[in-house]
């Protein structure tokens, strides 16, 4: 009987994250039945998934980050920067240029991230916190807190806006993201190195890894998605802004941990932190269709963020 | 000397017996440290110095027998934090907080109070008194991170002082130090001395013993087997009581060969690292094993670490088959041909919290997608259940958390993989450290098979029998040099006790 006890806690633990998100599919679309449409009509899916593919685009780079060890900060506030370059350059030199501009400026931020952590060893918690209010700081003076808008329709429809019968081109975006990011995390040698670092940097070290370039690839890497969401942020709201993606960062670490990434390396799950966004997707919107304003959303959010993070933290301790 | 050792026991242990779940560790062991005096505590690894020290500070509560301080029974129940303020344990891992000064450190926790504000005047005041009194030239506002490996030691000392302990223990309180800071550590262990602080310092630097100890004793299998005045005795003497016959026992060997013909395989030429200052040169050929014998501390590790690129080298060259390595880390170590395997396999050697597939492919996991874009795991199965099967690895399966085996199969995965990489030349660092017997025999096997095959090995070990037992050639490393070669060891005869005397 013991055994068996123990089995369902692991069984439990390993595949909490996929039971909580039936769970919590049944309970919305019970109680929420007579709320307009209801939660599981299509319209209501696809919004969701608007909603929730642009958090699964950080939430993969945020796996990488921290399945080494590291965390990134920034990514919110990169997002707000690539997403103002981007309306910029596309409004000037057109869409390819701009596009090339925006993943640049994130390759770059990612870059001076992952240098400020593995060569100037400044901490990754507090290198990235002061990239974070550097670029969200540089964003705000650029712009003068202005929006820029976009006007070629061809890039508002591809990159972010677009849909096809419904169906969201966002959803393409997310889907080809979280593949690759899983594939390259489960079957390229840097994947395996990423999480090696993470588990025991020392370790690698010995065993031939480049510990220092892992942790710089991992920033760059991270740097590149928020870019890449920063981008796809800008078609999807028609034009670039400071505020885009801000605080986000709180998303997608919560995605990522959600979705079975171990906050302290070494594990790392991205098809796991995309359902995991995409399971905070659906608590945003149903506290939305319970009638809740803004602020209890708030309350509500970081509520369940603090009660799902404990639980798997404490489940990866068994 | 003789009127010193009539002075009474500061410590006096009677008769103790000490079982780990029906282990004897030690039996019937008498020990009394004069007040005033040093005693050195000497014995081979797992004679149970350890375990009587920890007994006389209470870590240990001794299964049979009576400790006294002073002449007074210590009962078993007296804790730890109550005998310091009589005796005082140094660690080797200093409990020092690098960020605070030395005052503050020496005085956390019990700082001195004026209005109930912390009164730093008063503990810079006390601690500077204290070194002045020692001769200490440290300056007690100096943050910890910034001294020497000599010094934190002897602010660890000063702690303990000033919480009154009369007696100190050390455990191998100079195996960080280099022969400048040993000796200017005795210097101070002397005033301590003549102030009349009783100390106990067990080391397996023996000629540090015969330097400053006025006593030695001898733990061997558990018993206190010699206790006398150094003056008394000889190293010679020392070396064979702690070693009892086996020491002069004729060691199996492997068979002879000789190396001369062939041309060298590694070479070191003058080479220098940001550690090891003085250049030293070395070389191994085809088949053969060369030990790199010396203490804890002597420059082993230093060595290993710079020809593998943790520590790269600054000067000199390393030449691999005729061709000349740039290794700026272990990553290009392991390219050329060499792999290093570490003394530590929890922090070093393995990542525990991963399987034991994962481990085992890391160090070519570029290999395995050479040519494609996905890691070839099939080919991936096939080496590590190879590497299970040549090891003789117990393990249910190549996907438990490494963490689940026991510590001789954890390190045979560490050869393995070790192997795995293909290396022209391993080094070892005590790879068979902390084994039990059957992974000790697999592991030696590994190796011979891999110098049948025309590979060079450099071997450590902190077990001098294995040094003659699977070394043609030694080398002798002191202070991070190499001070001395013994050839053709399967041939010399080695004994036990005549290599240990060689590090000494």
């Amino acid at each position: 009987m013991k055994i068996r006890g123990t089995s369902v806690r692991r069984f439990l633990s390993k595949y909490m994250i996929y039971v909580a998100f039936v769970v919590l599919v049944i309970v919305f679309s019970v109680t929420l039945g007579n709320v307009g449409n209801g939660f599981l009509d299509m319209g209501n899916v696809w919004n969701i998934i608007r909603q929730t593919s642009l958090i699964a685009i950080l939430a993969v780079g945020m796996t990488y980050a921290l399945g080494a060890g590291q965390i990134d900060l920034s990514v919110g506030s990169v997002v707000g920067l690539t997403s103002l370059v981007t309306a910029w350059s596309v409004q000037r030199f057109g869409l390819v240029p701009g596009v090339l501009a925006g993943l640049g400026v994130g390759i770059g931020v990612g870059a001076l991230n992952g240098a400020l952590i593995a060569w100037v060893k400044i901490p990754p918690f507090i290198a990235t916190l002061g990239t974070q209010i550097l670029f969200a700081g540089v964003s705000r003076t650029v712009s003068g807190l202005k929006s820029v808008p976009i006007t070629n329709t061809a890039f508002n429809f591809a990159f972010g806006g677009g849909d096809f019968g419904g169906i969201p081109v966002l959803l393409p975006w997310m889907l080809a993201v979280v593949i690759l990011g899983h594939l390259y995390m489960r079957k390229r040698p840097f994947g395996r190195q990423v999480v090696a670092v993470g588990g025991n940097a020392k370790a690698s070290l010995y065993s031939g890894v480049h510990v220092k370039r892992t942790i710089f690839k991992v920033m760059v890497l991270s740097g590149f998605l928020a870019a890449l969401a920063g981008v796809l942020w800008a078609g999807r709201f028609g034009g670039g802004r400071y505020s885009l993606g801000e605080a986000e960062e709180t998303s997608a670490i919560a995605a990522a941990v959600l979705g079975g990434t171990s906050i302290n390396g070494g594990k790392a799950f991205v098809a796991g932190a995309c359902i995991g966004a995409v399971m905070l997707g659906m608590i945003n919107n149903a506290l939305v269709m319970y009638g809740l304003d803004v602020y209890q959303q708030m309350v509500v959010r970081g509520l369940i963020i603090l009660a799902a993070v404990a639980f798997t933290v404490n489940a990866e301790k068994e | 000397m003789a009127a010193k050792a009539d002075t009474a026991c500061a410590v006096e242990m009677h008769d103790i017996v000490m079982e780990f779940s029906g282990v004897r560790a030690l039996s019937g062991v008498e020990f009394c440290l004069r007040q005033g005096q040093i005693m050195g505590l000497v014995g081979k690894n797992g004679a149970g110095k350890s375990t009587l020290m920890k007994i006389i500070n209470g870590v240990y509560t001794q299964t049979e027998g009576t400790v006294s301080f002073f002449g007074q029974n210590i009962d078993k129940n007296v804790s730890v934090k109550e005998r310091e303020r009589t005796v005082a344990m140094i660690y080797q891992d200093y409990s020092l907080v690098g960020e605070m000064t030395v005052a503050e450190n020496i005085f956390l926790n019990a700082e001195p109070l004026q209005r109930g504000l912390i009164s730093d005047r008063t503990c810079v005041r006390k601690v500077q008194e204290f070194f002045d009194s020692m001769g200490i030239p440290i300056d007690p506002r100096e943050k910890v991170k910034n001294l020497s490996t000599g010094d934190m030691q002897l602010v660890e000392i000063a702690k303990a002082i000033m919480k009154h302990t009369k007696v100190i223990l050390m455990d191998e309180p100079t195996a960080a130090l280099d022969a400048e800071a040993t000796a200017k550590f005795f210097e101070i262990l002397s005033r301590l001395k003549e102030q009349g602080y009783s100390i106990v310092i067990s080391t397996h630097h023996l000629q540090h013993i015969m330097d400053i100890c006025d006593s030695v004793t001898i733990i061997r299998d558990g018993r206190a087997c010699m206790t006398g005045a150094v003056a008394e005795t000889t190293l010679e003497e020392v070396i064979a009581q702690m070693l009892g016959e086996t020491g002069f026992q004729a060691v199996q060997s492997r068979p002879y060969c000789s190396f001369e013909s062939k041309a060298p395989l590694l070479q070191v030429k003058n080479v220098t690292s940001k550690v090891i200052r003085e250049p030293f040169s070395l070389e191994v050929r085809p088949g053969e094993v060369v030990g790199l014998a010396g203490l804890k501390g002597a420059g082993r590790t230093e060595i290993f670490n710079c020809i593998f690129g943790i520590d790269p080298p600054e000067s000199g060259e390393v030449i691999l088959e005729g061709k000349r390595l740039k290794v700026r880390n272990p990553g290009d170590a392991i390219r050329d041909g060499l792999f290093l395997i570490p003394e530590n396999r929890h922090t070093q050697g393995l990542s525990l919290m991963h399987t034991l597939y994962d481990n085992a492919l890391l160090p070519i996991l570029e290999n395995l997608s050479r040519g494609r874009f996905f890691i070839n795991d099939r080919q991936g199965r096939q080496i590590v259940e190879d590497i299970i099967r040549t090891m003789q690895v117990k393990t249910p399966g190549s996907d438990v958390a490494i963490s689940k085996l026991s510590g001789g199969n954890q390190q045979k995965v560490v050869v393995g993989k070790a192997l795995k990489s293909e290396p022209k030349v391993l080094l070892m660092d005590d790879p068979t450290y902390g084994v039990d017997i059957h992974a000790k025999g697999d592991i030696t096997a590994a190796i011979s098979r891999f110098t049948d095959e025309g590979g060079g090995v450099l071997f450590v070990s902190s077990e001098l029998v294995e040094m003659i037992e699977n070394c043609d050639r030694i080398l002798i490393v002191k202070y991070n040099r190499i001070v001395g070669e013994i050839r053709d060891v399967p041939k010399a005869g080695l004994t036990e006790d005549s290599l240990m005397a060689a590090i000494q």
